[in-house]
């Protein structure tokens, strides 16, 4: 009996000691497993600004709008259109300028090259008419209050070929850790005005304006279309008959040629007109098609069964109302607005 | 409660009324043979007479004999831990001291459970375990309910420290409705929450007298539930057990700090019993448990769509907009974000092409969660009362009156976390006793108090500070704000996520208390986090044992009972906005046991019927035999079948939770929603594209078919005690719940189904027609060495069938689970010194609940005391040790990580 109660308490610290080792290692509840987002590798679209010897006025640029450390971030994503320096300089802009310019002029001119948020590559954009309109870096001054108001960009691609509104893009898809530089034939310069602010502007312009004027007679404010174009957050292209298109069809119609002539046509089929001269989205003269194309106006918005407008960019082609016997001419490209641009033609276009 | 006060009042009073006048006394004292220390609680009975008493808590009785009787007489003395002594007796009066020696024979235990009377725990003809009150006193646990676990084939859940469910042979789960537990032979299952309460409500420790554990189907015997087991606690007869005791454990817990800082645990106990007269005893019980609960903090990220509901995923609340943290609540509200950026996108033209290109896929988005330890009230409280009135009305009939009550503040985990806040039980029961028959009615009362579902009342809470509509609005905004600052897509989330919940209430502040708290407050009918529950139940068992009658041809047992469940939500709950739903459930038993070749086979027959009103009746039938090989060596056989009628949940719920309406599966539910007239649709089919009408055939109980072979006998010269099974398991018609969609137009067309705005979503109960089969081993075995010295281990296991892939059986058990045992519950010569170690593990398992699925880890836990006596002052100290490594171990998914608790305590006139 005793040799036994020794033998337990030889054994008693060595039990022990196995217990202790065998109940020593419980795992723990797992953490939480984060959810690992890769960053890019290379260099972020600041360090390609950085170093690459043709974008010296860009860097500037950049740098002065106090936009390096963000396109520098690889937590961040940007598309980038960059005019190099040759672009800088076709646009007619120059380091010299860029240092003598306000900075927030800068920041302006820098933040409309930009895209946020997103990595837009070539492959991305779409070939569809016109474009996509994107919103760029560049929020709506004062009294804007809300981020989200954006000056637009348009990027689009017809072929291989890469635009960004009528911009050409020489070298698309420069990959960085943080982004895409596109870089671009010529400087993006933001708008300014609004349509009906650019148009008014335009001497060559006046019986448009005065079109537009007897179109909205009477019309309760809000629903006139010198309201849609002087609405900033609107998209339009505006098919813009010169004073001589006009002065034809007034004096086709034995009309006197004289703005106020307008007047005296039936509101309705001046409401028609204008309408017929809008696209609700905004067509620069690159994106327009090649060969005739049926493009609806505002009229087929707000009156189904309208006819469309026939688009052919191609040489001898132009723009053509249903009614018109000839395509017009499209005298002068891609004046642009805060929300639209416009073309000038040389036919005012008739739906019948 | 006052009904049954003044029926014990009438009961006192007809204590005078009965006096024995015709007796003589034999009085004495019984001390152990190694000590000078007194024993209490030894029975005293006169051989060959019906004349019995115990000692009280210095050892003295007083036995009283009808004066008539022929002196010299025998006296019997028994204790647990003892021999057996006669003591020769001359004449009436005082006699000298009577010694009992230790002694520590295996395998002579009683067990009642098994058979419904009182086999020799070696012959029991179905597994079957045994605690006795040597065991629960020499215990490492910190509570006496831990203890179940130390035996083999047991699973655990622990969703808090005061509310732990128990099972055998697989589908643990907190409110785990397959197994049942009798305190006193009441079903302590808290009647309308379906959920058994442990030791929350019934028993405190010092009135444990012992614990049986049956493992396996065992309907036959005990009614519906129990399909995979029955546990059994016995209070202790305050006839034998006499005296006050108390126990103070006060201990520490959280000593490292990781999930709280360190806080004390209290668990005091105090039991007093006294017999008044020969025929009149009394004892009334408290208990209380404080402590600063063990806390889930399992912050991985579950998924809530797709096939694999609750699958753990990678992602943290910085890296996944949709996080879903396991014990995080108010994550759970989720919207496509993408219907807001649209939103935008339409208001906003000059947006469109830009949202476009960030809405090809979903962009599920949640609200931000708070942490359960920020949202519960993790601070345990459990007190607990209980009495008992015994009056012998005759020398054969005993009457008990008795009681228990409960309440406190726990958390429990269901479909979501709960937190059971001022839950309060009772159980009330009136028994008539006699040696071969026993009739008793019993009645739960319960009542939910201000507990709370934690991930309802969490994401009300966040509807209550910032409607969704709104804060997802800003979210999107900020979102879109924040990409349109050049930021990465999840860097746009965090910033959003921070702007829409600007302002949000610190948890603790004032502000989030009292806002919490208004929601806290509501029912959840009216769109809080409440639930109302006054659900009871009242039950009537009566059995009769024939065998005086039958003699010796077999052994013959009849019982019956009647129960009735009195659903009581007050329309929060159940389809009881008109009125309570009572449900009448009855069945009855017969039992024949004979033995052959001399006792060498029994072979014990048992048949149940049972009828539910809402459930066509049912019978199970159990046949088992239990054949002697050698002295003290029995195999035992047994084909048992069980089965449980849906819980009143399943019956009766009518709860809105989570876009879908949880209804009952009774025909009147059924009827309630028109299904017949407004045909539903299976919703896992329409989203496969199929518009498929889905059937149903009658709910039927759940049932299971097992067969048993064990060994249980005493080898090397009854040191060695081994007890060994294997069983075979099969399930049929599993409840589980079908999704289905039901138009709520005027004319119900098919067409209506897809459109949310004109449909609506049920969850039914059906069963499952699959059947799933189980199988499993235990082994254990106890060894005594000289000296006192013992050492037990046990392994078992639990394994599942095949089952098609996909179908969720919510087995949860471990391949592998043992413990070893090593102690001695009196060192030496004095027997002063005490000590017990055990030491247990389990493997890792896959968990399947409706709150999460995934991995349990495997764990291995040490648990220790040792304990002093000062006999002088009849009383004990302890230090002791839970999980004395401090390794955190959960078990089970969502729940708490339990880790050390250590205490040392002060017990008098500890039986």
């Amino acid at each position: 009996m005793k040799n036994k109660l020794s033998i337990l308490k030889n054994w008693l610290p060595v039990l022990t000691l196995i217990l202790i080792v065998a109940a020593s290692c419980n795992k723990n509840v797992p953490e939480a497993t984060p959810i690992n987002y890769p960053q890019g590798s290379g260099s972020t679209i600041g360090e390609v600004l950085n170093t690459n010897p043709s974008f010296t006025i860009l860097k500037a640029a950049v740098t002065k709008a106090g936009l390096l450390p963000a396109v520098s971030d690889k937590n961040s994503v940007f598309t980038v259109f960059a005019p190099d320096d040759a672009a800088f300089t076709r646009s007619g802009i120059s380091l010299g300028l860029i240092n003598a310019l306000p900075a927030a002029s800068v920041a302006s001119i820098v933040q409309y090259h930009v895209i946020p948020g997103r990595n837009i590559t070539s492959s991305a954009i779409p070939t569809s008419f016109p474009n996509v309109q994107m919103p760029t870096a560049f929020v709506f001054p004062s009294p804007n209050t809300n981020p989200l108001v954006r000056f637009s960009n348009f990027p689009s691609k017809r072929g291989a070929n890469v635009w960004v509104n009528n911009i050409p893009v020489v070298t698309p898809d420069v990959a960085a850790a943080n982004g895409t530089i596109h870089v671009t034939f010529a400087m993006l310069n933001p708008p300014s005005r609004v349509l009906l602010d650019t148009i008014a502007r335009d001497a060559d312009l006046s019986y448009l304006v005065a079109a537009i004027t007897a179109a909205d007679a009477g019309v309760p404010a809000g629903s006139k279309f010198s309201d849609f174009l002087a609405n900033p957050l609107a998209n339009f292209t505006v098919m813009a008959p010169t004073n001589q298109a006009f002065i034809n069809l007034l004096t086709a119609l034995g009309l006197p040629a004289s703005p106020s002539s307008l007047a005296l046509l039936p509101q309705a089929t001046v409401r028609g007109i204008v309408a017929y001269h809008l696209l609700l989205a905004r067509a620069f003269a690159a994106n327009l098609p090649t060969s005739p194309t049926a493009v609806p106006s505002l009229l087929s918005a707000s009156l189904p069964g309208a006819p469309a407008l026939t688009f052919n960019a191609a040489p001898g082609g132009g723009v053509k109302g249903a009614a018109n016997p000839t395509y017009s001419n499209i005298t002068a490209i891609d004046r642009h607005a805060i929300n639209g641009v416009f073309h000038k033609i040389d036919q005012v276009l008739r739906p019948q | 409660m006052k009904r049954l006060a003044r029926f014990a009042a009438f009961l006192m009073l007809m204590l005078p009324a009965i006096v024995n006048a015709q007796n003589v006394t034999i009085s004495g004292n019984v001390k152990s043979a190694t000590g000078s220390e007194t024993i209490s609680s030894v029975s005293v009975t006169l051989k060959g007479g019906t004349s019995g008493t115990f000692t009280d808590n210095k050892g003295n009785f007083t036995l009283s004999i009808p004066a008539s009787t022929k002196f010299p007489v025998t006296l019997l003395f028994s204790s647990i831990g003892y021999g057996i002594s006669e003591v020769s007796v001359a004449a009436a009066g005082v006699i000298p001291t009577v010694s009992l020696t230790p002694s520590s024979t295996l395998g002579e235990e009683v067990v009642v459970s098994a058979t419904r009377t009182p086999t020799r725990i070696l012959e029991s003809p179905v597994s079957i375990e045994r605690i006795n009150s040597t065991a629960l006193r020499n215990a490492p646990a910190a509570d006496y309910f831990d203890m179940a676990t130390n035996l083999k084939g047991v699973d655990m859940v622990a969703s808090s420290l005061t509310f732990k469910t128990v099972t055998t042979r697989g589908f643990a789960g907190s409110g785990n409705t397959r197994f049942t537990q009798i305190v006193d032979g009441m079903d302590n299952q808290a009647p309308g929450l379906n959920f058994a309460v442990g030791s929350f409500v019934g028993l405190s420790e010092l009135d444990v007298e012992s614990m049986e554990l049956l493992q396996g189907a065992s309907s036959a015997l005990y009614g519906p539930g129990g399909m995979n087991g029955t546990l059994l606690v016995n209070s202790k007869d305050p006839f034998k057990y006499q005296g006050l005791s108390f126990q103070v454990k006060n201990g520490l817990m959280h000593a490292d700090g990781k999930y709280r800082d360190p806080s004390g645990y209290y668990n005091w106990d105090v039991r007093y019993a006294k017999k008044v007269s020969e025929r009149f005893a009394y004892k009334i019980t408290a208990g209380l448990i404080q402590a600063k609960d063990w806390l889930a903090a399992d912050n991985r990220n579950v998924t809530r769509s797709g096939p694999f509901l609750g699958s753990i995923v990678p992602g943290t609340r910085a890296t996944d907009p949709n996080y879903d943290g396991m014990n995080f609540y108010g994550d759970e509200t989720t919207i496509d974000l993408n219907l807001v950026l649209n939103g935008i996108a339409g208001q906003a033209p000059f947006l469109a092409p830009y949202i476009s290109t960030l809405t090809g896929s979903p962009n599920p988005v949640s609200r931000t969660g708070y942490s359960e330890k920020e949202v519960t009230n993790p601070n345990t409280t459990n007190f607990k009362l209980g009495a008992s009135f015994n009056y012998k009305i005759t020398n054969s009939v005993e009457a008990i009156l008795s009681g228990f009550w409960g309440t406190g503040t726990t958390v429990y985990t269901g479909s979501d976390r709960y937190s059971l806040l001022d839950l309060k039980m009772g159980q009330y029961k009136l028994e008539f006793k006699h040696k071969n028959w026993n009739l008793k009615a019993y009645t739960t009362q319960e009542n939910a108090g201000q507990s709370y579902n934690a991930t309802v009342t969490t994401r009300l809470f966040n509807e209550a500070w910032k409607p969704s509509p709104q804060w997802y609005t800003e979210y999107g905004q900020a979102y879109l704000g924040s990409l349109l600052s050049g930021m990465t897509s999840i860097n746009a989330h965090n910033m959003a996520r921070s702007v829409a919940d600007a302002g949000r209430p610190a948890a603790g502040s004032r502000q989030f208390q009292r806002l919490y708290d208004s929601v806290r407050a509501r029912s959840i009918a009216d769109g809080g986090g409440l639930f109302v529950d006054k659900t009871n139940l009242y039950a009537v068992e009566g059995q009769y044992n024939l065998t005086h009658l039958t003699g010796d041809w077999a052994e013959v047992l009849v019982g019956g009972n009647f129960r009735q469940f009195l659903l009581n939500s007050e329309g929060t709950l159940f389809a009881d906005s008109t009125g309570k739903i009572p449900i009448n459930e009855f069945g009855g038993y017969l039992q024949v046991a004979k033995g052959f070749a001399d006792d060498r086979i029994k072979f014990t027959v048992s048949g149940r019927y049972d009828k539910n009103e809402n459930f066509k009746g049912r019978f199970t039938p159990r046949a088992s035999a239990s054949i002697r090989i050698a002295k003290n060596n029995h195999l035992r056989f047994s084909y048992q079948t069980a089965y449980r009628f849906p819980s009143t949940q399943q019956q009766y719920i009518n709860l809105a939770a989570g876009g879908a309406i949880l209804i009952g599966g009774v025909p009147s539910m059924k009827e309630g929603y028109n299904i017949v007239g407004n045909p539903v649709y299976n919703v896992a089919a329409l989203s496969q594209g199929q518009l498929k009408v889905q059937e149903f055939t009658d709910f039927k109980p759940e049932a299971v078919t097992s067969y048993e072979v064990g060994y249980r006998g005493l080898l090397l010269k009854s040191r060695l005690l081994i007890d060994a099974y294997y069983y075979l398991g099969n399930y049929q018609d599993f409840i589980t719940r079908v999704i289905v969609a039901q138009s709520i137009t005027n004319a119900p067309s098919p067409a209506d189904i897809l459109v949310p705005s004109k449909r609506r979503i049920l969850s039914i109960p059906i069963n499952n027609p699959s059947e799933v089969k189980t199988s499993g081993w235990g082994v254990s075995a106890e060894y005594r060495f000289n000296g006192g010295f013992y050492v037990t281990g046990n392994l078992s296991s639990d394994k599942l069938g095949d089952v098609e892939q996909g179908f969720i059986t919510y087995f949860n058990a471990p391949k592998l689970r043992g413990n070893a045992s090593f102690g001695n519950n009196g060192i030496g010569k004095s027997k002063r010194i005490g000590f017990n170690f055990v030491y247990r593990f389990q493997s890792e398992f896959d968990y399947q609940s409706d709150l999460a699925n995934g991995v349990v880890p495997s764990y291995r836990v040490l648990d220790g005391q040792i304990s002093y006596k000062l006999p002088k002052i009849n009383s004990v100290v302890r230090i002791g040790a839970n999980n004395m490594l401090n390794q955190y171990y959960i078990t089970a998914l969502a729940n708490p990580s339990i880790g050390g608790l250590y205490y040392v305590s002060f017990g008098y006139n500890i039986f």
